[in-house]
């Protein structure tokens, strides 16, 4: 075969590959670009901070110690989740394939992933932690006025000292409200911090400082723009990217799951919504493997697939947050008849009943600062009420006796319960966000090209019908009886 | 002696001040009286309650048989005991030739439930129960969920000591209309449930219990009359499967519900817990299904509940939501009126619907009230009265 006409014959081919393979790896592409794009931005970002922070030479030099510690920091980061996240993948996807059949989770997957999600969260934010140490040193060096420039610096953007902006739209409070509420759920690095500490900045603050980059610069500097030989960063951003579509697939079973969809019902949504897609494609001609619908089209989706949920599964949805294991009402309500099923509150006074009196102050801390992860940070006045409602409350249920307690119990429990501020904010936006005509709730889980999908995989299941095999109930455990005699010896 | 003049002087922006401290700790102090510390639920305090053998309470079932032994009348079992044996049920001990309780004034588990927790749909929905149990159980029940006190000795257990007349008390302080025995088996300690139910009802609180009616007809009479509602587990419809998963048998226990429908004034539900595999045949759902409907009448509800791994079948996966969904619509086409589906919510089945034009009257999600529109027990649309205890 003649070389060009090879190539040519090459050419041809790879574009009909390219062709089949582009609409599943387009979204998968766009994200990994995506990426890469938002690092590169960052450091230049990180660069031009320093460029216009007009550094002296002696604060240079002073934050060059604080910068090894940093990058010391983003090299074991970069390291431990590069070792993380291919075992992370592994226990997800066993997750997810128990999650897809919905036959409950078995112990080992379960724990497995639990266990590692565990380490996805606290590892990073350990690391930060330590560089908040950090940025309060680098903020040390700084001048006031260097800081207040972090604070208002944007890339590319001249400096403006930011304002506090107010606002009449609800709408717009609530939201700040919510963001500032899961921002303070998890130690947050501020804008200084990201910007000084970040591996881009480093060239900028050793130059001014006249001084060769020490090694652990160097290294930090190419592992944040390259990685490691064993884990270069396209490699480990296409895992974080699996990693995410593998959780948000979770996530959608889990409320799947959770919804207890009827075939019929199933039928009813994916059909309106195939049908939306459909008009969709006429009337543009577009076929993107993307979500194709807009605003106006979600907003009208919405209305009809609440109408074909049941009130119930409306309420479950109100108070749905995404997530890995699926809480307890979710997974596992309380049974009919079952005995042990206390609530937090409840185990809490159990353990305040039995600790020595004056660790009950301690106890209640280590409760605010446990709490702080599912509710947000309380300031300082809300947060000493709190300690002082709970250690009130404990000394109530140590002046009980047992049966007393046993009594009172959950109503001491009621009296400390803590009102999860985000998921009524969440109500109270999509409120208003519905009432605006936008999308809300059912729209953001449930009207998506994935959960779709998902859905019509379990019409499949659901219409393939259930295996049903009868145990031999002579095999296996038999009950005791009293075919011997019932009499039980002392 | 000073004259007034002397006192130290005080100004007027002084005196404010005092007297608003003065203001704010009488508040304090009135805020302190009404916090409860004591917390005296319990009626009778600082006596030292008799509990389990040490209470004496004899069993009112038995007879005595020569040698100082024993033959316990109470359930089926018809434990034969020498001295110092006890029952199958752990709870009833031959000390000296008379059969004593061991489960008498000592609740392991003392709580506030919501009723549908029972599960009981057509009696008072949406109230409360102060429900008692005590360790014990006269049933071996494979997937137990409550193992942990069925099947030990109630003195075995952490316990709480309670009279039955503290027990009501504890209710009526605590504005709850309705006690209920759970989680384990009452047969077990009926002696204390019978006398808590008899204080109940001096003090006209209702009294609901959730059993697996194995049981004989005489004691069963006798405590029924104090009892309100009986919820119960019909766990399967054969005999080999009563054998040997629960280690009773079956005929007795249709024996009793029978006993509850007709020969008592209490009311009835059933509840079947569907374990995948064992007893979920259509065959075995479809007969016990027919037998509801011609003995007891289309009007018992019937509760399909969702099978969780557990205890002894840990290894058996969960019950699929369409095996309840088709166990639920056969039990409707042959005629039961109100079958629900319990341990899955949100679910159709957790409703309650009007059984003439088919609305639904109260909206559930799982144990929670959505929507009662229920008045006085009828429909609001159509005005047919629905089968319960509703007030």
């Amino acid at each position: 075969m003649q070389r060009t006409r090879f190539l040519r014959h090459f050419g041809f081919l790879s574009v009909i590959l390219a062709a089949c393979l582009v609409p599943a790896a387009f979204a998968a592409e766009v994200d990994v670009a995506q990426a890469i794009e938002d690092r590169e931005k960052r450091a230049a970002a990180s660069a031009e901070f320093v460029y216009r922070l007009g550094l002296a030479r002696a604060q240079a030099r002073k934050l060059i110690p604080v910068l090894e510690e940093a990058a010391a920091i983003h090299i074991q980061s970069y390291e431990a989740e590069a070792a993380l996240l291919p075992r992370l993948i592994d226990a997800y996807t066993d997750f997810l394939q128990e999650d897809r059949l919905d036959k409950g989770f078995s112990p080992p997957v379960e724990r497995r992933a639990g266990r590692l999600h565990q380490q996805e969260i606290y590892g990073p934010e350990g690391r930060t932690r330590q560089l908040m140490a950090l940025e309060k040193k680098a903020s040390a060096i700084l001048k006031p006025d260097q800081r207040d420039f972090a604070e208002g610096f944007k890339p590319g953007k001249p400096y403006v000292k930011p304002k506090k902006k107010r606002t009449r739209d609800p709408l717009v409070a609530k939201r700040k409200e919510l963001e500032e509420l899961n921002r303070d759920k998890r130690p947050r690095l501020g804008r200084l911090g990201k910007l000084l500490l970040h591996p881009g900045a480093y060239p900028g603050i050793c130059a001014k400082a006249r001084s060769d980059a020490p090694e652990v610069l160097q290294r930090a500097a190419r592992i944040c723009a390259n990685g490691t030989d064993e884990c270069p960063i396209i490699r480990r951003d296409a895992m974080r990217l699996q990693v995410r579509q593998i959780r948000s697939e979770i996530n959608n079973w889990n409320l799947i799951n959770g919804l207890h969809f009827e075939l019929d019902q199933i039928r009813q949504i994916t059909e309106v919504y195939d049908r939306a897609v459909a008009d969709v494609k006429l009337a543009t001609g577009r076929t993107d493997p993307c979500n194709l619908l807009d605003q106006d089209a979600v907003n009208e989706l919405e209305g009809i697939v609440s109408q074909i949920l049941t009130p119930g599964q409306m309420e479950v949805i109100d108070i749905y947050k995404p997530c890995l294991i699926p809480p307890k009402n979710l997974k596992s309500p309380v049974r009919v008849g079952q005995a042990g099923d206390s609530s937090r509150m409840i185990h809490l006074l159990e353990r305040a009943r039995n600790v020595p009196q004056d660790r009950l102050a301690d106890l209640a801390e280590q409760v605010i600062e446990g709490e702080t992860r599912h509710y947000g940070k309380l300031a300082d006045d809300d947060r000493l009420r709190r300690k002082r409602l709970l250690v009130n409350v404990a000394r109530r249920a140590r002046a009980m006796n047992d049966t007393e307690f046993e009594l009172n119990k959950e109503d001491l429990a009621t009296l400390i319960e803590r009102e999860d501020r985000s998921l009524t904010l969440r109500g109270e936006i999509d409120d208003i966000v519905q009432y605006r005509g936008r999308a809300g709730l059912v729209a953001r889980f449930i009207v998506n090209d994935e959960f779709m999908s998902q859905l019509k995989y379990r019409g499949q299941q659901l219409a393939d019908g259930i295996e049903q095999k009868q145990a031999n109930l002579a095999e296996g455990p038999q009950a005791e009886n009293c075919d011997k005699g019932c009499a039980i010896k002392e | 002696m000073p004259s007034p003049m002397d006192l130290p002087q005080i100004d007027r922006r002084s005196f404010l001040a005092a007297l608003g401290h003065c203001a704010g700790g009488a508040c304090f102090a009135c805020a302190l009286s009404r916090f409860d510390y004591s917390a005296a639920a319990t009626g009778d305090d600082d006596i030292a309650i008799a509990t389990g053998l040490d209470a004496k309470r004899q069993i009112d079932f038995y007879t005595q048989l020569p040698d100082n032994h024993i033959q316990c009348f109470v359930c089926p079992l018809d434990c034969n005991l020498a001295d110092g044996e006890t029952c199958f049920c752990r709870t009833r001990t031959n000390v000296g030739g008379k059969l004593y309780t061991r489960g008498y004034n000592n609740p392991c588990i003392i709580r506030v439930d919501p009723i549908e927790k029972l599960p009981l749909t057509h009696f008072r929905p949406g109230s409360e129960t102060l429900t008692l149990s005590v360790g014990g159980c006269n049933v071996r029940c494979l997937y137990c969920q409550n193992w942990q006190q069925s099947q030990s000795k109630p003195d075995e257990l952490k316990y709480f000591p309670l009279t039955p007349k503290q027990a009501v008390a504890a209710a009526k302080k605590k504005n709850i209309r309705t006690i209920a025995f759970t989680y384990t088996e009452t047969v077990a300690w009926l002696e204390w449930a019978h006398d808590v139910a008899v204080e109940a009802k001096k003090a006209g609180i209702s009294v609901v219990v959730a059993t697996s009616a194995y049981i004989k007809t005489e004691p069963l009479l006798d405590f029924a009359q104090y009892v309100d509602g009986f919820v119960v587990g019909l766990k399967g419809f054969t005999e080999d499967f009563y054998k040997r998963i629960l280690g009773i048998q079956l005929a007795p226990v249709l024996e009793a519900i029978k006993t509850v429908r007709y020969k008592t004034d209490s009311w009835l539900e059933l509840v079947n817990l569907v374990v995948p595999g064992y007893n979920d045949s259509s065959v075995e759902v479809q007969s016990m299904v027919q037998w509801v409907h011609e003995e007891l009448g289309d009007g018992v509800p019937l509760h399909f509940s969702r099978f969780v791994p557990m205890y002894r079948l840990a290894n058996v996966p969960r019950t699929p939501a369409q095996t309840l969904e088709k166990a639920r619509s056969g039990a409707l086409r042959a005629g039961l009126k109100h079958v629900y589906i319990g341990n899955l919510a949100p679910h159709d089945g957790n409703n309650t619907y009007c059984p003439k034009c088919g609305c639904p009257v109260i909206e559930r999600l799982g144990f929670k009230i959505l929507k009662d529109t229920l008045r006085r027990g009828m429909c609001p649309q159509c005005k047919t009265k629905l089968p319960g205890v509703w007030t």
